[in-house]
C-alpha cells in the first residue's frame, strides 16, 4: 500500500504578531537615537547707548538677506569683505521692518565667519 | 470514578495576546512622542552655519509667528516682561523664534530682555552645514 504524504497545512501569517514586531523595532531605533542636542546663537544688543563705540560702522538689514551700508546694497559676504578691506573689527546691525529673522542671522553668520564682530541694535539707525 | 484532569484549563484567547501588546507599544509610541523635550522642532527655527551648542538650564521664551509671547510655558504680555524677568532672577535665556518673525521684534525682544538684567541671550537655531 502506498500512503500518501500527508498534505501541509498552510497557515495564514500571523499578521498581528508581525505588527508587534515592527512596532517594537520604531520603538527600540526612536529610543536608541540620540536627539541632536539644540544649537543656539548668542546675540548681544546694546541698550541706551551701553558699550556704544560711536566710531563703529552701522548697517542695515533689509529684507531678503541684504544689507544696506554706505548707500550700497550688499549680500552679508559682500558685506563682510568690504568691512574687511575698512579693517573694521566690529558692525553695529539696525533692522528694517521688513526684515525677518532669518535676515539677521544668515547676516550674523557671515560677519561671524569673517572673524568681525555684531553688535545689535534695536534703535532706528 | 472521575479522573482528575489533566491540567488542562480552559483555552486562553492567545489571540488577544498581540493585540493587546501592539495597544500597549502604540500608547508608549505616543507617550514618548509627547515629551516635552521634542517640542523644539527645527522647522520653526532659523538656520545658522556658525552656532554653537546652547547652554543647558537656561530659561526659555518662545516668541510665535503671531507675535504672542510664551515665558517659561505661560502667555505673557510684552508689557510685563521686564517684570517678569526680574520676578525670576533669572540671568541665562533662550529664545525660541520662527525665521520668519520680524527681526526689528526679536531686537526690540533683547532689549527689554538685557535692560530687565538679562545677562546672556541665546536664539535657538538649526544647524546648517557650512558651504
Amino acid at each position: 500500500m502506498r500512503l500518501e504524504p500527508a498534505a501541509r497545512r498552510l497557515r495564514a501569517p500571523a499578521l498581528t504578531a508581525l505588527v508587534d514586531v515592527v512596532f517594537i523595532l520604531l520603538f527600540f531605533f526612536m529610543l536608541a537615537a540620540r536627539p541632536a542636542p539644540p544649537r543656539a546663537l548668542e546675540l548681544r544688543v546694546d541698550v541706551a547707548g551701553a558699550g556704544v563705540v560711536a566710531a563703529m560702522p552701522q548697517a542695515l538689514i533689509l529684507a531678503g538677506a541684504r544689507i544696506a551700508y554706505r548707500g550700497q546694497r550688499l549680500s552679508p559676504s559682500e558685506l563682510a569683505v568690504q568691512l574687511r578691506a575698512e579693517r573694521a573689527a566690529a558692525v553695529r546691525l539696525h533692522a528694517d521692518p521688513q526684515a525677518q529673522l532669518q535676515d539677521l542671522v544668515s547676516a550674523f553668520d557671515a560677519l561671524r565667519a569673517a572673524g568681525i564682530a555684531a553688535q545689535l541694535s534695536a534703535a532706528a539707525p | 470514578m472521575r479522573l482528575p484532569s489533566s491540567g488542562r484549563r480552559a483555552p486562553v484567547p492567545a489571540e488577544m495576546l498581540p493585540i493587546l501588546n501592539v495597544v500597549l507599544l502604540l500608547l508608549g509610541f505616543f507617550l514618548m512622542l509627547a515629551q516635552p523635550g521634542t517640542a523644539l522642532r527645527s522647522a520653526e527655527l532659523p538656520r545658522s552655519r556658525s552656532a554653537a551648542p546652547a547652554a543647558a538650564g537656561s530659561v526659555l521664551l518662545r516668541l510665535h509667528a503671531d507675535g504672542t509671547l510664551e515665558a517659561d510655558g505661560r502667555v505673557l504680555p510684552q508689557t510685563e516682561l521686564a517684570a517678569w524677568l526680574r520676578a525670576s532672577a533669572a540671568t541665562e535665556l533662550q529664545l525660541q523664534a520662527p525665521p520668519a518673525v520680524p527681526a526689528q521684534r526679536v531686537l526690540a525682544l533683547l532689549a527689554v530682555l538685557r535692560g530687565a538684567g538679562a545677562q546672556r541671550v541665546q536664539l535657538l537655531v538649526s544647524a546648517e552645514a557650512p558651504p
